[in-house]
């Protein structure tokens, strides 16, 4: 008794139906869902449980992973904190007396002063105070504003850290007489607080000019600063906004000259760039805003993150000084606004980090790509294991892994990064700012020494940070 | 023919029972899937156990509706409404996995795309926004606030074209809507139309009077007009106003009610404090916290603190002592407690408890300044200096502190320091008229006359009177003083006069008089002298 061909055709039509169907659904449901049909048929075969999807991994570790966040060592540089709270506004790593090592120009706000903590001999840091008192300082930037061939300093005269709408700001020059002599020169005062001055050759006469971003309170402002020679200036609104943080200098559009980009917190929160012809005249244009009134910007950098020789943003959410008591907020965290030329900015989000202040980029572990290590201000202290610095490792692809790298000392609300002991390793420095509880774990300026280069595969797991005092 | 036949049922036999276990098991992979989909429920602590239950509650339901097929409409909803609890308790990488859901199976409500702008829009994701506002208005035309979001959306994308219509449809759904009308100033401002600009913003004041903002870019735009009084006025102007609040948006405000986190209660009452809404602090906030914890040292502090605030001091006590019940080591249920009996004049009692809040926090600013109170009107001098220094040393910016020790100074003798101290104030705060008014008293009436300058008293007594100074009596008193220090016999009369007068009027007959014995001193051509 042989098969019969028709039973063979319903036989192959069966099977047909019986496979077929399932694949047809199984194409259209991983369609629909988004998914590949791979995927989708593993999760089905897989046992069903939510709690799978919290431990599967978003992103796979770098691949330096195990040093992680062992490879920094800290010190405290410059004077110690004594029985007071510091309030170290900003700082940066430069060489003030050029002796080939890199030194760091801090803003004590406490002490209403500019100290310089000077390395001499190498790896041995000595602070004194340079020039005389500036009231609420708020930055410091090294810039040979006189032409004379020495380092310069400007200073963002706030009057007064704390919110204030009276007009108490001032831009103050710090001039360098060589020999570590500086005098004040006060460039204009009686001006909404003054949080950031930035200098650059804005109009192409082979002057430095000045741009100032005035915080105020309720009434603050942008100016750029036209040097007309013998400490003269004339004085140029941008835009009359309050809570401008950062006014960075630099070329953004690549036509040669300085664009100016701007950061404008309170309830704006927005990220400025003012273009410029060449000539001192600039078209302002608003790269990027939240909508969000309590978002809390805290600082720009500009970098070029990327490297694709353009510059990009390098911006943090993490204010809290509004609240009674600081603290964080959800949405705190870091991210980069990338350059997509001719002026298109778009907005990447690099980690959330509650508190975030200030963030900086550079090449920590040496493979290739630009890292993001960022300090918070504003985490909850109250936590032990609440992160006061975070490495944001670049995957090669900008996909950023987050490395927690302490949680001690608290309240960090600068940064800067610089090869301190020449050693070819980026190092960093950060500065404390203690406004409320809990005190019991400050660090007023203190120097996190890469010690990447020493810690072996083996050892870097065991290793803790070492606490050295000079 | 039966046996030819038999493959036909056989066949839509097993097609039938392929079909029905292909339909079972893609059901149940479905439901598989969906479960994946959903986040799990946090691991929460046990302060959050009533945020727990509620968490618990939504997830259950909606994983016991995944196990009845075909109700996804249903299942989208319930999504949702987990996800409205996820994110009311800021939980938002969870609540946007709710809504993705919610979006799929129930993708006719408007709530579900807008919840998840909102979530974006917090996080800074202005473009991400953008496509989900505009889903919503695709569903829901006329949600105001929507428009508004989208609006303010296409500003900060810089898409100006976009954002100028949805201000524009803003304001046909809500019409003179102030924060349209800046929207729109704002773009015409950018674009050099300040006529259009000025049409904007008249509009948004006279529709919001206290929209300080709108104030604001108004004396900007006088400013560029060179109007510069016009200019002043509208800067006067928004210094009076409350800061900035966003406009209502119910849809969003209403997730507070879902929030049984205490801690995040506590956040949201502080913020409404910040506005000064005190009435939201206290009911929505600390009071939904104590009753989710009643238990909790820091939601009845928070409550004291609050009724401190608005004047209710029994009320602030019965919460302030309590907090100290359940955390013996509350400085600032001491520190207010101390405040209270200050209020009451009880100052022995208020140094005792500003005391106790020291030995639990003994860098608070605030406590050392009001201790220094304390022992400035009990007579202690040297105690108050010591601990208003103290004070200065912690918050170097500590504006009243600064101005308490200038009297503590003056008050034990030490008018020099007393004079410097006021200069200092003045310095980081020279419009504020209680130092201008002290520091312009000794400089006309002190006893050492190597202090005294008539025409600097002017200067600071006229400083302190203007604006809401003018209605002080003494105030007006000190110019008095001042001017007769000057000279000015005649002006001191009749500021003096007209200081009389005020103080009547608020009933002060004490001051009233004292004045009149220094008007007739000014009558004969002599000033005072402390």
């Amino acid at each position: 008794m042989g098969i019969s061909k028709s039973s063979i055709w319903s036989f192959v039509a069966l099977a047909a139906v019986i496979i077929g169907i399932p694949f047809l659904v199984l194409f259209y449901e991983a369609n629909r869902t988004g998914q590949s049909p791979l995927e989708y048929m593993q999760r089905i075969v897989a046992r069903t449980s939510s709690e799978k999807v919290g431990k599967k991994p978003s992103k796979q570790p770098g691949k330096h992973m195990k040093e992680g966040n062992r490879f920094l060592q800290k010190t405290p540089i410059g004077d110690p904190i004594g029985d007071s709270k510091p309030w170290i506004t900003h700082l940066t790593i430069v060489d003030l007396d050029g002796d080939g090592m890199k030194d760091v120009v801090a803003c004590d706000a406490k002490l209403n002063r500019i100290c310089w903590i000077r390395q001499d001999p190498a790896g041995t840091y000595r602070e004194i105070q340079i020039g005389s008192e500036v009231r609420g300082p708020a930055h410091v930037s090294p810039c040979d504003i006189d032409g004379d061939g020495d380092i310069d300093l400007l200073v963002a005269q706030m009057g007064m850290i704390f919110p204030n709408n009276d007009r108490i700001g001032a831009v103050v020059v710090l001039e360098n007489h060589g020999a570590g002599q500086f005098t004040n020169r006060t460039l204009v005062e009686n001006i909404a607080r003054v949080t950031d001055v930035e200098c650059g050759d804005l109009d192409g006469d082979g002057d430095l000019d000045l741009v100032v971003g005035q915080f105020g309170y309720d009434d603050g402002e942008i100016r750029w600063m036209e040097n007309k020679g013998n400490w003269l200036f004339d004085h140029h609104i941008l835009l009359k906004l309050s809570g401008t943080i950062h006014t960075p200098v630099k070329d953004m559009d690549g036509d040669g000259d300085l664009d100016i980009v701007a950061l404008v917190s309170q309830e704006w929160e927005e990220i400025y760039l003012f273009e410029n012809d060449g000539k001192g005249q600039f078209k302002t244009r608003l790269l990027y805003g939240s909508t969000n009134e309590d978002f809390g910007s805290s600082g720009i950098r500009v970098i070029d993150l990327d490297l694709d020789h353009d510059e990009d943003i390098l911006y943090t959410n993490g204010d809290a000084f509004d609240y009674i008591p600081p603290g964080p907020r959800p949405w705190h965290g870091v991210q980069w606004l990338e350059n997509k030329g001719g002026l298109e900015f778009v907005y990447h989000r690099i980690g959330d980090f509650p508190g975030a202040y200030a963030a900086n980029a550079a090449d920590v572990d040496r493979d290739g790509d630009m890292d993001v290590v960022a300090v918070s201000c504003f985490n909850d202290w109250e936590k032990g294991d609440a992160e006061s610095m975070m490495w944001f490792e670049n995957d090669g692809h900008m996909g950023f892994v987050l490395h927690p790298l302490a949680s001690e000392p608290t309240h960090l609300l600068v940064l800067d990064s610089g090869d301190m002991d020449g050693d070819g390793w980026v190092d960093f420095v950060s500065g404390g700012f203690y406004a409320y509880p809990p005190y019991d774990r400050m660090g007023r300026v203190v120097l996190w020494k890469n010690v990447w280069p020493l810690l072996s595969e083996e050892t870097a797991q065991d290793t803790s940070l070492v606490e050295h005092t000079p | 023919m039966i046996r030819r036949l038999w493959p036909v049922p056989a066949f839509i036999i097993l097609t039938l029972l392929a079909i029905l276990g292909i339909i079972s098991i893609l059901t149940q992979a479905q439901r598989n899937v969906l479960l994946i989909r959903l986040p799990d429920v946090p691991r929460l602590g046990s302060s959050r156990t009533v945020l727990k239950q509620k968490i618990d509650a939504r997830d259950a339901v909606l994983r016991q509706c995944l196990t009845h097929p075909f109700v996804q409409g249903k299942l989208g909803h319930l999504a949702g409404e987990l996800g409205k609890i996820y994110q009311a308790n800021q939980f938002y990488d969870r609540a946007l996995r709710c809504y993705r859901l919610a979006m799929e199976y129930d993708n006719t409500s408007p709530l579900w795309f807008y919840l998840s702008a909102s979530i974006h829009q917090q996080r800074g994701h202005t473009e991400a926004m953008i496509g989900f506002l505009r889903r919503t208005l695709d569903l829901s035309i006329n949600y105001a606030p929507a428009v508004l979001k989208l609006a303010d959306s296409y500003f900060k994308a810089d898409q100006m074209e976009q954002a100028t219509r949805y201000y524009e449809r803003r304001l046909e759904l809500v019409p003179r809507d102030p924060y349209a009308l800046m929207g729109l100033a704002r773009i015409a401002m950018d674009s050099g139309q300040w006529d259009i600009a000025e049409n904007h913003l008249k509009g948004a004041i006279s529709s919001d009077p206290q929209f300080g903002d709108a104030h604001r870019l108004m004396a900007e735009l006088y400013e560029h007009r060179h109007r510069i009084d016009e200019m002043k006025r509208s800067l006067e102007r928004a210094g009076q106003c409350p800061r900035f609040h966003p406009a209502p948006d119910p849809w969003v405000d209403d997730l507070q009610d879902l929030c049984y986190d205490p801690a995040q209660l506590l956040v949201l009452g502080s913020m409404a404090l910040s506005r000064l809404d005190i009435h939201t602090a206290i009911e929505k906030h600390f009071g939904r916290a104590l009753k989710i914890d009643p238990e909790s040292p820091a939601a009845n502090l928070a409550m004291g603190k609050a009724w401190f605030m608005a004047g209710e001091w029994s009320h602030a006590r019965q919460y302030l002592v309590r907090a100290i019940e359940l955390d013996p080591t509350s400085d600032q249920a001491y520190f207010h407690l101390g405040l209270i009996s200050r209020k009451n004049g009880n100052l022995p009692e208020a140094e005792r408890l500003f005391l106790k809040a020291l030995q639990f926090q003994p860098d608070n600013a605030n406590v050392h300044n009001n201790l220094g109170v304390a022992y400035l009107e009990q007579g202690a001098y040297p105690s108050a200096i010591q601990s208003f220094q103290r004070a200065l040393h912690i918050y170097p910016e500590h504006l009243e502190a600064l101005y308490n020790l200038g009297m503590a100074f003056w008050a034990s003798g030490n008018s020099r320091a007393a004079v410097k101290q006021y200069q200092g104030v003045l310095d980081i705060k020279p419009t504020w008229h209680v130092p201008a008014n002290s520091l312009a008293w000794i400089l006309a009436t002190d006893r050492d006359e190597t202090l005294r300058n008539g025409e600097e008293a002017v200067r600071w007594a006229s400083l302190a009177c203007e604006g809401d100074g003018k209605n002080k009596p003494d105030f007006l008193d000190t110019l008095g003083a001042a001017f007769a220090r000057a000279g000015h016999f005649k002006e001191a009369e009749l500021t003096a006069v007209e200081a009389i007068a005020l103080s009547r009027k608020a009933g002060d007959e004490e001051l009233a008089q004292e004045i009149e014995r220094r008007r007739i001193l000014y009558k004969s051509g002599r000033a005072f002298v402390e």
